[in-house]
């Protein structure tokens, strides 16, 4: 699954650390969802959504269209 | 309280707990081998008093994976089934060589050899996962 987490967390200049704080998970989580080797979970995913106040589709996008 | 120092926390409680049981463990193992310990009883609950450090390590080891987050989770439980099923398979090939072809070719491993295993296998296991999402 592809997704804009990098650019989203570039654009509000939050280094990895200080964005797996906000969402209560490990710096490696966030670098694993960054680097499309980990999909997150529905929760995880909304939780996302919320803290860059997007919707879950305006963030994370299937790997074929 | 922070899922990190719940985790913390459960660490340092299962290096304390590691500890307490190397002292209970060689206490009890000295006890029996160098006193005549005659109670039956009294024998039982000595060789037994190791697995009460253990029910603590359990459960801090279970807090540990409790708060980590998802991606913890997985790769703690990718970790525990490489390790589980590797030394469910391994033992029980052994365990059938040692059955059917015996001494002195395979020589009978002793069943406190297994939990050693098992946690290597862990250790073995977390490091390729973790090296996989890293």
């Amino acid at each position: 699954m592809k997704n804009l987490l990098k650019s989203l967390r570039a654009e509000r200049d939050w280094s990895q650390a200080d964005l797996a704080d906000k969402l209560g998970v490990s710096r490696q989580t966030v670098n694993a969802i960054e680097t499309e080797k980990y999909d997150p979970s529905l929760p995880l995913a909304f939780k996302i959504a919320e803290l860059f106040g997007k919707k879950i589709e305006e963030i994370f996008s299937p790997e074929k269209h | 309280m922070k899922p990190i120092e719940v985790m913390v926390r459960s660490l340092r409680n299962v290096a304390i707990w590691l500890f307490v049981y190397a002292i209970v463990l060689t206490a009890s193992g000295s006890i029996l081998l160098l006193l005549p310990v005659t109670n039956k009883l009294l024998g039982f609950l000595i060789g037994i008093s190791p697995v009460i450090p253990v029910i603590f390590i359990l459960i801090s080891i279970m807090q540990i994976l409790q708060h980590s987050d998802e991606l913890q989770q997985k790769i703690q439980l990718l970790s525990i089934g490489f390790s589980a099923i590797t030394t469910g398979l391994g033992t029980f090939a052994y365990g059938l060589l040692e059955q059917y072809i015996g001494y002195p070719q395979y020589l009978p491993i002793p069943s406190t050899f297994i939990l050693p295993i098992m946690v290597f296998l862990w250790a073995i296991g977390m490091l390729y996962f973790k090296w996989r999402y890293r």
